[in-house]
């Protein structure tokens, strides 16, 4: 009997304890459940960090935008063995599929930077936080999420949609890129929006810029060495008004970055090369020629991959004859930014070399821009005409680029394809030259003009297959 | 309730104590007159039994007096059960003759939570025995398999010990879920999969842990009825893998040993050096130009006069620096036996084994007891503990290096340079292979105890609780080369760690109304819970070249890794099986689970199923037929499911990991689906079994249809919503077939042949992809699989080849609509094509260049489902004869119809500018062979079509088996019960027309994921499958 009690007992216990519910409630242990992720001002800075870690990535400044700037201007001369197919290749050749690799990456990964983004503007619109620390800090982040949202969608609008055109303002209804406003928090919302028209992608992009100006101000951010603030902001607004031919407003943007004498085109410490700073400042330290940086504290600068002949072999292996040759004698940039091969005169560019283990940061907005704005937008048909500016700004780049033998220009004869020229001397491999040639309409690489359906980089599948209402590019 | 019981248990103690009793004794023979030698007798419902002797002679005391019914049973022959009166204190004589059970229907089948006479079975399960899985040369249990049950698909990745093996029971079932079944170790669903985070170019398996000497057989379970039981994880089949016990009576002693040597099965040929330099001039000639001079550059960093001297030379054969002929020692022992009380297995095995590939090492120690004691005449404890040492040295192959980086390297480039080191102007393998060490330990221990409680002389109740545990560790040390300026030392260790607990609680009543009616319920639960967590360390460039840890490289050199997983189980499930007249079955079975990784909103699943079974040949009208003495017609339905996701798919997620300027950052990964469940699968089974001929010929046909639904899809979202995608069950698919297995007892008598055939046909479709394009489920080249509906999961997708162009000509244009273009003046525009250019099919059917598609894209537009990644059908075929002692075994396994994408021939026939080219090569096309397959020399580019899509059919001799068994007369002269002596081999001879490295092969990716379900059958430079032979004693005590 004493026995059946001590079998049941051990039958008994074996069931219960078999039958612990616990079992069915595992939490994950590397991942943050969402409703924990987002509780204090720290985890807000947190998600902060991973904007500018998205923006920073290979995809992105870290070597994409770059990259496919190139391959589609003619800046330099690309070596054809070092493209990829399914890759470089096609984007080079202009016959870009639903498939290819790098533009699927910096679709989504723009895509996940505006997301993040949103998740913190909603966070402060709709106070899910409290507490001073909060109070005091949603403002300045709130801004910096509006200024990365704008970026994205600026950059991914210049790529994949027919550029804005100058002579109709505010009548671009060409396809641009969906703007998203909204975080995505599940799958059962609408998330198949169909893509804004590109003057609503630069109008919402100019809302947002204005508001993160206002925050920014009020906080009393004006700079910052790695993340957004006030003058980044202005920098951004320069460049797309710029980009859309508002050359008045485009050269008060500029004029209010040149004028904060925040920045200078030379560095502090003497013994830094001018003409090399912005690209050569380590950590988070002031380069004072760089408005907004990124930081790099590891390797993960793609641009080696594609510029520098760390690598060995690099995409990019020549800057084009004519872009080399055409920098007017004692220009110091065509021997920084350039190692002249003496037999067939083809420069390889040097602009981010780097030694060994050394991180370099990657600048995204620089003082030199701002001056090449104001001087192109005040020249420029239907910008302020203000000449004096113009020149002050061309000749504080063009004194720096000769040092010695420099005579500063005084006359307006033919000021405008002067500056031009400059631009493109000033910022080849920039992600500008490509942009460049479509505002001023045009031929871009091999006579192509720069509308050409062709130049229109595919809209990737993922995107393709989950929204219905979005139209592919012919 | 529990004092019902107590009296019930108290009056069955009681009348053992005090009844009247006799005894009763007689001979046991066979059919053909011989004694049986530990044949078991039993007084049926009773513990009282005895055992045969030597001479088959059995006594039985203690047999209470009057009318009782005695079963007497003996392995392969059917058990009888006779009615004996027995007087008291008296001995009553009684012999019996068995006779054979050719089917074995007798025979105690495992099932899940229980057993079942194999007659009594209404649904779809295969056995292999002991025997069978002996006659397999390869080291893991999976493999052994391969060819022995009908419409179970064995692919094992390649011939490396330990690596993955592909088990498919009646097709593929999933997507993107695993497809693999449920493996399940004396009651305990064990670890199954690939734990190996580097990448070496092959991945692991689990199931290699186990010693195959020490199973009984396996059981797969295949239909509905069958795998119910199993609920939420049944979908894709249940292995059962039972592993041997003691028997009370003799014991036995067995030691084995055995000595093999390993090759690969085939080695594909490449050009040598002098043959590849000729082609380099023929490319030159074709294109009406000079030979290269001396100076020209010619790949390798040498020029065509230093190539030259060195195929002089001979050049080199990278290939064989990598293979060697390999060996392996196998020591077995296994001790069995027992009393009544207690009774034991013990089990031991010692594998050392040297690799066809060159630095491949295998060393595996396996131990195991098996204990089973009747602590009361209610009571029976009991439990298995067994434990596995591996000792692994890996080498790289595939796209990791290794085999696969020497079959691309150009044949004259030397090993060595002219000082004698190391040749670094190339990715080395050799090189490599002396700078490389990558050991992986692991200790993995499959245990459990049960207890078998008696309440009631129909009621039982048993309750086990397991363990499977498995500790990885892997050593990973990558030494400088010194010869190499920047080359620094790098080290990765790594531990793997997985805890698998199991509980398992079940009642069972059982009651036969004298052969009229019989009933059996079984009701049970049971609780899983699983815990794998893992990290790495990395360091790299170490102070000193003594060092090989990882924590030894300066501080800013680490980097590591950490993770942790789980998941829990919880389930109740229930079984009735009823048998009216002893030959119309019914089964019913359901089962209710809860997992961790289904979402709140949909945490049960319930999985019933149904069969019955009609015995004919049991009715009056067809009893005693010798034509045709056994029928049975069954058919089973019922559902199941499949729990494979992953862990937190329902989750929604933030992952650390995205610093910025070295403070830490924060970003959502994953959306959650509260309403992610199980995939669900509705399976149909009809079986016929039936023996002909006086049970000469005996088999089984079964038809089945599977439609699993609510596959789960990885949905794409509009990616500017920041997400790729999120999980949702969606999509669904079906398998359907037939399977045949057939036993032809050709020749029984002193000299005995037996062949036995199992044939599996089946087809399986795509029935709703969620409108996802094909590309949405890439995993590589476009040859290497994709899902697209109406079409077998893992359809390659390529552009069709149409041939070369045998002259210079013209191609006319077309419109992606299948016009032709025209020119302003109306007349199609045409494009000049050079003699040599490979030519294809656009979608419409028209010929196009690569260079010319029609409509401009050549992959987005005119690709078309081509070829088959699942074979027709497949099987295999064994035979067995012996005479006199001596027996010979063979088995051919085969596939037809099946289709592999070679990805590595696109290089490997054409670009002999940078890579070693195969023989196919030299019908490439000149002007003197215009009508070739093989495009032109000059201007190849290597594109992706259904000209590396390669017919995979094969027969194969999987095993040879030759022994010779001592005879009796000389054993008992040297004292012993058993002497065997054996050769044996293992993929001996192989028939195939595919030209690749081996028609067995997988892609090197996970079997139990979604790469593995669609790109299994597009391996990219496979590792080939090992030939055995071997030579071997075993010996009986």
């Amino acid at each position: 009997m004493e026995r059946m009690k001590k079998l049941s007992l051990i039958l008994s216990l074996a069931i219960l304890f078999g039958s612990c519910e616990k079992l069915l409630v595992i939490d994950p242990v590397t991942d943050i459940p969402a409703d924990q992720a987002i509780n204090t001002v720290q985890d807000l800075e947190n998600l902060a960090n991973s904007m500018y870690n998205g923006l920073q990535g290979g995809s992105l400044y870290g070597g994409n935008f770059q990259l496919y700037a190139d391959l589609m201007a003619e800046d330099t001369r690309v070596d054809e063995s070092r493209l990829s197919p399914f890759g470089t290749l096609e984007i080079y050749q202009r016959a870009t599929t639903i498939q290819i690799g790098s533009l699927r990456s910096t679709w989504k990964e723009a895509y996940k930077v505006i997301n993040r983004a949103n998740n913190i503007i909603r966070v402060v619109d709709e106070n899910l936080l409290s507490g001073d620390d909060f109070e005091h800090r949603k403002g300045v982040l709130k801004a910096e999420a509006l200024f990365i949202r704008a970026l994205c969608h600026f950059e991914l609008c210049r790529f994949w949609a027919q550029p804005y055109d100058v002579d109709n303002q505010g009548g671009n209804g060409q396809a641009g890129v969906p703007y998203r406003l909204e975080p995505t928090l599940s799958f059962t919302q609408d998330l198949a929006i169909a893509r804004s028209t590109v003057e609503d992608v630069y109008t919402n992009a100019l809302i947002d810029l204005n508001e993160a100006e206002t925050l920014f101000a009020a906080a009393g951010a004006r700079r910052s060495t790695h993340r957004a603030a006030g003058m980044a902001t202005n920098a951004l607004k320069a460049r797309i008004l710029f980009s859309k031919g508002d050359y008045t407003n485009a050269s008060a943007a500029a004029t209010e970055v040149i004028a904060s004498n925040l920045y200078s085109l030379y560095p502090s410490n003497s013994d830094d090369v001018a003409l090399l700073v912005p690209f050569q400042s380590t950590g988070y330290g002031a380069a004072t020629a760089s408005i907004f940086q990124l930081a790099f504290t590891t390797y993960d600068n793609g641009l080696n991959e594609s510029y520098s002949q760390l690598n060995n072999l690099p995409v990019f292996q020549y800057s084009a004859a004519d872009l080399v040759t055409s920098y007017a004698p004692g220009d110091q940039r065509k021997t920084k930014w350039y190692l002249q091969n003496p037999i067939n005169l083809n420069g390889r560019i040097t602009k981010y070399d780097r030694p060994g283990d050394v991180f370099y940061n990657v600048p995204v907005f620089r003082l030199a821009e701002m001056h090449l704005i104001r001087a192109e937008a005040n020249m420029s048909p239907g910008g302020s005409g203000n000449t004096t500016e113009a020149l002050e700004s061309y000749n504080a780049i063009r004194e720096r680029a000769f040092e010695t033998n420099f005579i500063p220009e005084t006359g307006t004869n033919q000021l405008l394809e002067k500056i031009r020229l400059e631009r493109r001397w000033e910022l080849c491999f920039e992600n500008d030259r490509y942009h460049n040639l479509r505002r001023l309409k045009l031929p871009v690489r091999d006579g192509v003009s720069y509308n050409d359906a062709s130049l229109l980089f595919k809209i990737p599948q993922e995107e393709i297959a989950g929204n219905p209402s979005i139209e592919q590019n012919p | 309730m529990s004092k019902h019981l107590l009296t019930l248990l108290f009056v069955a103690l009681s009348s053992w104590v005090f009844a009247q009793t006799g005894t009763i004794k007689g001979i046991v023979t066979g059919d053909d007159g011989l004694s049986i030698i530990g044949g078991t007798v039993l007084l049926q419902g009773t513990t009282i039994g005895a055992s045969t002797d030597f001479d088959g002679n059995y006594e039985l005391k203690g047999v209470p007096v009057g009318e009782q019914t005695i079963v007497y049973s003996f392995i392969g022959l059917k058990t009888q059960k006779n009615k004996i009166t027995v007087k008291e204190g008296e001995s009553t004589s009684f012999d019996v003759k068995l006779s054979e059970d050719v089917m074995l229907l007798d025979q105690v089948v495992v099932v899940g939570y229980g057993t079942t006479q194999k007659r009594d079975i209404t649904g779809s399960i295969s056995t292999v025995k002991a025997e069978a899985i002996a006659q397999s040369s390869q080291p893991s249990v999976d493999e052994a398999l391969q060819g022995q049950a009908a419409g179970v698909s064995i692919i094992s990745q390649n011939g490396i010990s330990g690596s993955a093996v592909k088990i498919n029971v009646r097709g593929t079932n999933s997507i993107a879920a695993g497809s693999q079944p449920l493996i399940v170790v004396d009651g305990i669903p064990i670890t199954t999969g690939n734990f190996d985070p580097g990448n070496l170019g092959s991945s692991s398996n689990a199931l290699s842990d186990l010693n195959p000497n020490d199973i009984e057989s396996i059981e797969v379970l295949k239909d509905a009825a069958a795998t119910a039981i199993y609920g939420s994880r049944g979908a894709n089949g249940v292995v059962m893998i039972t592993t041997k016990r003691g028997k009370a009576g003799k014991s036995s002693l067995n030691i084995g040993y055995s000595y093999g040597i390993m090759n690969e099965t085939n080695r594909v040929k490449f050009l040598d050096a002098s043959e590849h330099l000729a082609l380099r001039n023929r490319a030159r000639t074709d294109a009406g130009l000079a030979p290269e001079t001396g100076t020209t550059g010619v790949g390798g960093g040498l020029t065509r006069a230093e190539a030259d001297s060195l195929a002089a030379k001979g050049g080199t054969d990278w290939i064989d620096e990598m293979l060697r002929t390999g060996g392996v020692h196998q020591l077995e022992l296994s001790a069995s036996g027992g009393s009544e009380k207690v009774r034991y297995y013990l089990g031991g095995a010692y594998r050392s084994e040297d690799g066809f590939l060159k630095g491949n090492n295998y060393d595996r120690v396996n131990a195991r007891l098996n204990l089973d004691a009747d602590a009361s005449k209610i009571l029976r404890v009991g439990g298995n503990l067994a434990i596995t040492y591996t000792s692994i040295d890996r080498v790289r192959t595939g796209d990791a290096g290794g085999l696969g980086t020497a079959q691309q390297i150009l044949p004259y480039v030397p090993i060595y340079d002219a000082d004698g080191e190391f040749n670094n102007n190339i990715s080395n393998p050799v090189r490599d292979l002396a700078l490389q060490s990558f050991n992986t330990e692991i200790i993995r221990s499959i245990n459990s105890i049960y207890t078998d409680l008696t309440l009631h002389k129909n009621l039982k109740f048993h309750t086990d609780f397991g363990i499977d545990f498995m500790n990885q560790q892997e050593d990973e040390f990558n030494f400088r080369n010194v010869n190499q300026t920047g080359s620094t030392s790098s080290a990765w260790d790594r531990t793997t760690r997985v805890i698998n607990w199991n509980l398992n609680n079940f009642l069972t009543y059982e009651k036969d109304w004298d052969s009229k009616h019989y009933f059996k319920i079984m009701v049970g639960q049971s609780a899983q819970r699983v815990k794998a967590e893992g990290f790495g360390l990395f360091g790299y460039g170490f102070p000193n070249d003594y060092l090989t840890s990882p924590s030894d490289a300066p501080a800013d050199n680490q980097n590591g890794y950490s993770y942790e997983t789980g998941n829990g189980l919880l389930s109740f499930f229930s079984r009735i099986n009823y048998k009216l007249k002893n030959r119309y079955l019914l089964g019913i079975s359901m089962r209710g689970d809860a997992s961790s990784r289904f979402g709140p909103d949909n945490k049960w699943g319930f999985f019933p199923a149904f069969s019955a079974g009609w015995i004919i040949s049991d009715e009056k009208f067809m009893s005693g037929s010798k034509a045709v003495p056994y029928l049975k017609l069954s058919a089973s339905f019922g559902y199941t499911g499949n729990d494979a996701i992953p862990d937190f798919a329902y989750w929604s997620l933030y992952s650390a990991g995205f610093d910025y300027a070295d403070s830490s950052g924060v970003a959502p990964i994953q959306l959650d689906n509260p309403n992610l469940k199980w995939e669900r699968s509705q399976q149909l089974d009809v079986n016929v079994d039936f023996a002909f001929f006086d049970s000469k010929l005996f088999g089984n046909i079964t038809y089945y249809r599977k439609t699993s639904s609510d596959l789960l899809l990885f949905m794409s979202l509009p990616s500017s919503s920041g997400y790729d995608g999120v999980w949702q069950n969606i999509g669904q698919l079906e398998n359907w077939g037939m399977e045949f297995s057939l036993t032809s007892r050709n020749i029984n008598r002193k000299f005995k042949w037996e062949t036995n055939l199992n044939l599996a046909f089946n087809r399986n479709k795509v029935l709703d992809a969620a409108s996802l394009p094909p590309d949405a489920f890439e995993s590589g080249q476009p040859g290497e699989g994709r899902v697209i509906e109406g079409y077998p999961v893992g359809q390659a997708f390529l552009v069709e080849f149409a041939g070369v162009q045998a002259q210079d000509g013209q191609i006319g244009a077309y419109n992606l609509d299948g016009s032709a273009m025209l020119d302003g003046g109306g007349s199609q525009v045409m494009y000049n094509v050079n003699g040599g250019t490979e030519l294809f099919y656009d979608k419409n059917g028209n010929l196009m260049t690569f260079a010319n598609p029609t409509g401009g894209l050549f992959y987005e537009h005119h690709r078309k489902a081509m070829g088959s990644p699942l074979p027709i059908f497949y099987g295999g075929i064994t035979n067995t004869l012996s005479y006199a002692g001596v027996e010979l075994n063979f088995m051919f396994s085969f596939a037809y119809g099946n289709t592999l994408y070679d990805d590595a021939a696109k290089t490997q026939i054409g670009s002999w500018q940078s890579i070693a080219q195969r023989e196919e090569i030299l019908d490439a096309w000149s002007p003197e062979n215009p009508n070739t397959d093989v495009p032109g020399l000059n201007g190849y580019v290597p594109v992706n079509s259904s000209r590396f899509l390669y017919d995979a059919s094969y027969l194969r001799l999987r095993s040879l088996t030759l022994a010779y068994n001592f005879p009796k007369k000389t054993l008992s002269k040297i004292k012993l019960q058993k002497l065997r002596i054996y050769v044996k081999g293992g993929n001996l001879w192989t028939l195939t027309a595919f030209k690749g490295w081996d028609p067995e092969v997988l892609r090197n990716v996970d079997p139990n994921s979604q790469a593995g379900n669609v790109s299994f059958a597009g391996p990219y430079l496979g590792t080939p499958q090992a030939r055995t032979i071997s030579f071997g004693i075993q010996i009986g005590l």
